[in-house]
């Protein structure tokens, strides 16, 4: 299917280049991993709207931004009528040695490889309701590719502090982090996030960032980067465990959960690079097997069990 | 688990990358986003296939000097080592 089929009226019109009308002009910049991230072309309601959904992670403007992202216009009638009962939900992504494009619902971005990146993200909504949904689309992927472009990793993955470290429970879809990360929070230990988590090196060692892309829960507060304690792959089964986990497998999972990066064969070699460089560093790999016992998981989480 | 014929020549495909990560190798299918875990003898056989394409019969020779096994035993895990590898699209006939 080429791309945009899915989301386009007319898919061979998808934006190649930056250029259009911008809603506005306003602008904000976020604080996120290996930002900062500048928005542009906002309007005063979309400026609000982003402001209050990721209101820990304004950064001040000024700072020489990693990405920029213009926001621009884009008609609802260009955009097919997608019915969403039970869909998981999933963008579209074309990657090419000289760009990236995303299409989605209600958004088209497109951006060249060239650093720092220069985003044109086009979206239909001027409202609180849709807007920052269809922009946090393009932000995940950027963010995704900065993150990498860093020498660290972007996961699908629960991140919880317990013990003044950050313990990451990787998984794809369905595995159970969002349930871990609930027992968790209501056992009282602070989630850094339920869906994605950014992993950086530093001259200290690795460190977990959070980040405002969230699952089932809501966006964290928690800004600051924590050490990385454990890495480890989430698995439901019908007793409680914690196992060492082999290097190759802790990888495929890593690899497996590394979204839109793991797609882009610009990108593969410098993710083999950092999953390699995160099982050497000594970090505890685990196989963490959990059951629907919330007190109990959330114990062996804080190393009780 | 079905083989492959010890006489034909088989390569590594273009979007198959690979790393040991002792005593198993990752092995990522990158087009499709695929990932596999194999065991040395198998991540060794993708490192000689990368080097050059060769038939099962020279892999099982390569692989006589560095593994202490029987040549029948070889024979008949290069054989199904290979056949794995092709229906996960990470070898192809060269």
């Amino acid at each position: 299917m080429a791309f945009g089929a899915f989301f386009l009226v007319d898919p061979a019109a998808a934006p190649v280049e930056v250029a259009g009308q911008a809603w506005g002009p306003h602008a904000l910049t976020l604080r996120l991993p290996a930002g900062p991230y500048e928005l542009r072309g906002l309007s005063g309601i979309q400026r609000q709207a982003l402001a209050a959904r990721w209101a820990h992670f304004l950064a001040p403007s000024g700072a020489h931004p990693v990405a920029t992202v213009q926001v621009l216009r884009m008609p609802r009638e260009a955009f097919r009528p997608v019915d969403t009962r039970g869909w998981d939900y999933a963008i579209d992504l074309e990657t090419t040695p000289e760009r990236v494009r995303l299409a989605g619902l209600g958004i088209v971005a497109v951006w060249t490889r060239a650093r720092p990146l220069h985003v044109g993200a086009w979206v239909t909504a001027d409202d609180e309701l849709h807007f920052p949904g269809q922009l946090e689309n393009v932000l995940r992927v950027v963010v995704a590719q900065s993150v990498l472009a860093r020498g660290g990793v972007m996961l699908h993955a629960a991140t919880v502090e317990a013990g003044g470290q950050a313990h990451v429970f990787a998984g794809t879809s369905g595995t159970g982090k969002s349930t871990l990360a609930g027992f968790c929070q209501e056992a009282g230990l602070p989630v850094l996030g339920d869906d994605l988590a950014a992993l950086l090196p530093g001259v200290d060692g690795w460190s977990v960032v959070p980040v405002p892309f969230a699952g089932d829960l809501p966006v964290t507060t928690l800004t600051e980067p924590r050490p990385l304690g454990s890495l480890n792959r989430l698995v439901q089964a019908p007793v409680n465990r914690v196992a060492e986990e082999s290097p190759a497998r802790l990888v495929a999972t890593l690899l497996k959960v590394s979204p839109w990066v793991n797609r882009d064969a610009l990108h593969t070699q410098a993710l083999l690079d950092v999953c390699s460089s995160l099982a050497a560093r000594g970090v505890p790999l685990r196989r963490f097997e959990f059951t629907l016992d919330g007190p109990a998981v959330a114990s062996m989480v804080r190393g009780e069990r | 688990m079905s083989t492959a014929p010890l006489d034909q020549p088989w390569r590594v495909c273009a979007d198959v990358r690979f790393r040991p990560f002792p005593p198993e190798w990752v092995v990522l299918k990158q087009s499709r986003g695929e990932v596999l875990v194999v065991n040395e003898v198998a991540g060794r056989i993708l490192e000689l296939l990368a080097a050059q394409p060769r038939t099962g019969a020279q892999l099982v020779l390569a692989l006589a000097e560095e593994f202490e096994a029987p040549l029948p035993v070889l024979e008949r895990d290069v054989a199904g080592f290979l056949g794995r590898l092709a229906s996960d699209v990470v070898v192809e006939a060269a």
